[in-house]
């Protein structure tokens, strides 16, 4: 199965918007640094690299040499490493506790990772395409189901908060 | 020339990995709190061993006994609660 560009497109877009509102939603109610919002901003950062940088990348990677395939698989892997050291260097340095969605993106972002590396071999040395469709799949429901899953668990841990505060 | 690049990738992912892994001990509990809540329980069980012992022997005039009883009961609510808001504090950024 085949996902079209501008299909996936206009999926990458809604999804920067559903990002940008849940920002929105945790400034307006937690009020202050916590690890969610700290994590809100660098996925809108990451989300907003990838955007801008897609295109371009693109038509790179249309050539067939293995060094413009290179260049697609080491900008995506380069972005998730610099994405996944940045929550652990803002977690870290501003002493607070990591929570699930931090630990949630983090673990998509080493996801698509590890997805992007087993296709790049694949294609470098076997030249199969077996991957490529698993590797576009893993890539495509990892960004679909991601917003959703993060605004509830976050609206649960609020909810969490709620019942357990002290009424003093 | 290609096995550079795989090399060069896969260096790039095991760093993801390490900062991963250095990321869940962030998220976990730390020590010191499985050690303080085990000794709240430990606190919690003694009590609850004295005032079964007051009770035993009521023919004694036990009443100053008694009396420091509740006092150490108070002391460990009071620091339970404290516990309980620190922990707050840090599970939930407040």
């Amino acid at each position: 199965m085949e996902l079209s560009l501008d299909f996936l497109k206009t999926v990458a877009h809604y999804k920067i918007l559903i990002y940008c509102a849940i920002f929105l939603m945790v400034l307006v109610i937690e009020k202050k640094v916590t690890s969610m919002t700290i994590t809100m901003i660098i996925i809108l950062l990451h989300e907003y690299f990838s955007d801008a940088i897609f295109d371009e990348l693109y038509s790179i990677a249309s050539n067939p040499e293995i060094l413009s395939k290179y260049y697609w698989y080491a900008t995506w892997v380069a972005a998730e490493f610099i994405a996944m050291y940045l929550i652990y260097y803002l977690h870290l340095k501003l002493k607070l506790r990591v929570s699930r969605v931090a630990y949630f993106y983090s673990a998509l972002l080493l996801a698509f990772s590890i997805a992007q590396v087993i296709d790049f071999i694949d294609r470098a040395t076997f030249k199969s395409d077996a991957f490529a469709t698993t590797y576009q799949m893993v890539i495509f429901i990892g960004n679909v189901v991601a917003p959703f899953y993060i605004l509830s668990v976050w609206l649960r841990e609020l909810h969490l908060d709620r019942i357990t505060k002290y009424k003093s | 020339m290609e096995y550079l690049l795989i090399l060069s990738l896969v260096i790039a992912l095991a760093f993801t990995i390490y900062y991963f892994k250095k990321l869940g001990q962030l998220s976990g509990e730390p020590q010191i709190y499985a050690e303080v809540a085990s000794e709240l329980q430990q606190r919690a069980h003694d009590l609850l061993v004295r005032k079964d012992h007051i009770e035993a022997h009521t023919q004694l005039d036990l009443a100053e006994e008694n009396e420091r009883w509740k006092n150490d009961l108070a002391q460990y609510m009071e620091d339970y609660e404290q516990e309980a808001l620190a922990r707050r504090r840090i599970h939930l950024g407040h």
